[in-house]
């Protein structure tokens, strides 16, 4: 757990995380880990507009926080928490296989 | 602060009789793999393979009267918690890895699946190899006969076939063949000249075909297709995470393996390793592996190799 925000905080997800010679840890510097952070919130957000989606990050970049157009959401820490959460609030299983999803991904119409 | 897992962990399987047991006497006896625990699983509720290894490693642990890969995968994580105690207050003396001999209808993915997602094994124990052995006189009727079989050697890092000394040289020949289509991202060697080695995985899968960003299509089964991708620049690192663990969400079941390396946009060479939804935790290779070497291998079985392809491309657009 967080000291100062009292988040628990969670093992680093696989896309997280870099792995060295054995050592363990996240990528190299916090700007780096936000930047990164940043630019897979914008990416999901393409993904998950198509099925009326979206996703933000919270204030201390912990966690992502997902909503559908009913006004519900989940908060979670991870891409890994992401999918599952994804596929509750739109009543179906998201494939990134969609053909609808790869058209609007490969037009820009999203 | 980082560590280093403390054992490594092989999955040794194959069908009835192909000869597991005599490959792993064999390797032990060699005195190349001091410091090894097998863990035998026997179908049956009592059997005879730990009376031919027991004399051959530093321990012996059976699970007996079922299957590890199922009914008894809790028994498994239990025996090697167990193992592990004895191992950290040194028991067994310089203990360096652990194989564990499967039944002869287990699927091994299941195996290396719970061991890598169990909140203390996973710590200890490096990603699991996995080994096939496959019987070289019979191995061609059984991947037509039996699914069981068809598994084991599409989910192996490494496939050993056994008995080559009985079978004539063009059928071994041929059963490379076969082996490699099922499952091009494994190494294929023999009993008779194979490095003996149980611990250890193949990073790199064989592939022979380019494209940018986008499709060769190898083999088609009737169910397992495959698929390999070769890249012309780096891939988009971010772009790739969404991309993946959503591929692995949505369509876990039907792949059966992920495995290569990526040069990724501003990290270097990124060794990929996945088996149905789990996911081992990518390798950071460092320095550049070189985008003309970088490849990655899908072998899925009723899902549309095309579609990945086309996938990837898309997701990689948005980066």
């Amino acid at each position: 757990m967080c000291l100062l925000c009292g988040d628990l905080v969670g093992e680093p997800h696989w896309t997280e995380r870099s792995v060295q010679g054995g050592q363990i840890g996240s990528f190299a510097g916090e700007s780096n880990r936000r930047q990164a952070r940043f630019r897979r919130t914008r990416i999901l957000n393409r993904v998950l507009r198509v099925n009326n989606l979206s996703v933000h990050e919270d204030l201390s970049g912990t966690n992502y926080i997902l909503g559908n157009g009913k006004g519900s959401q989940e908060v979670v820490q991870h891409l890994g928490q992401i999918w599952p959460a994804a596929d509750r609030l739109a009543g179906k299983r998201l494939d990134p296989l969609d053909a609808r999803l790869l058209a609007a991904l490969e037009t820009g119409d999203c | 602060m980082g560590f280093r897992p403390q054992l490594e962990l092989t999955v040794l399987t194959g069908f009835l009789g192909s000869g597991k047991t005599t490959f792993l006497r064999r390797v032990l006896d060699s005195g190349r793999s001091a410091g090894v625990a097998v863990v035998v699983n026997e179908l049956a509720e009592t059997g005879l393979d730990q009376e031919v290894v027991s004399g051959s490693c530093d321990a012996c642990l059976v699970i007996a009267g079922g299957c590890a890969c199922c009914d008894r995968r809790e028994e498994l994580l239990g025996t090697l918690r167990r193992l592990l105690d004895d191992h950290e207050r040194g028991v067994f003396g310089g203990l360096r890895g652990v194989v564990i001999e499967t039944s002869g209808l287990a699927d091994p993915a299941p195996i290396a699946m719970a061991i890598a997602t169990d909140p203390v094994l996973r710590h200890h124990f490096e990603p699991a190899a996995i080994i096939a052995v496959v019987d070289g006189l019979a191995c061609a009727e059984q991947l037509e006969r039996y699914p069981e079989v068809k598994r084991q050697a599409e989910t192996a890092d490494r496939i050993v076939i056994s008995k080559t000394d009985l079978a004539n040289g063009g059928r071994i020949a041929e059963l490379k063949r076969a082996l490699s289509t099922i499952n091009p991202a494994a190494s294929i060697e023999s009993t008779q000249s194979g490095t003996r080695s149980l611990f250890g995985q193949s990073q790199v899968p064989r592939a022979t075909s380019r494209a940018n960003t986008a499709v060769a299509v190898q083999h088609q089964h009737t169910q397992a297709a495959c698929l390999s991708l070769m890249f012309e620049k780096p891939l988009d690192w971010v772009a790739f995470g969404v991309w993946l663990s959503m591929l692995l969400h949505a369509h876990g079941q039907e792949l059966l393996r992920v495995k290569g390396i990526i040069e990724a946009s501003g990290l270097g060479a990124v060794a990929i390793n996945a088996v149905q939804h789990l996911i081992y935790p990518p390798e950071h290779l460092g320095g550049r592996y070189g985008t003309n070497q970088a490849r990655l291998v899908f072998i899925t079985r009723d899902l549309e190799p095309q579609s990945i392809a086309r996938s990837l491309r898309a997701f990689q657009r948005v980066a």
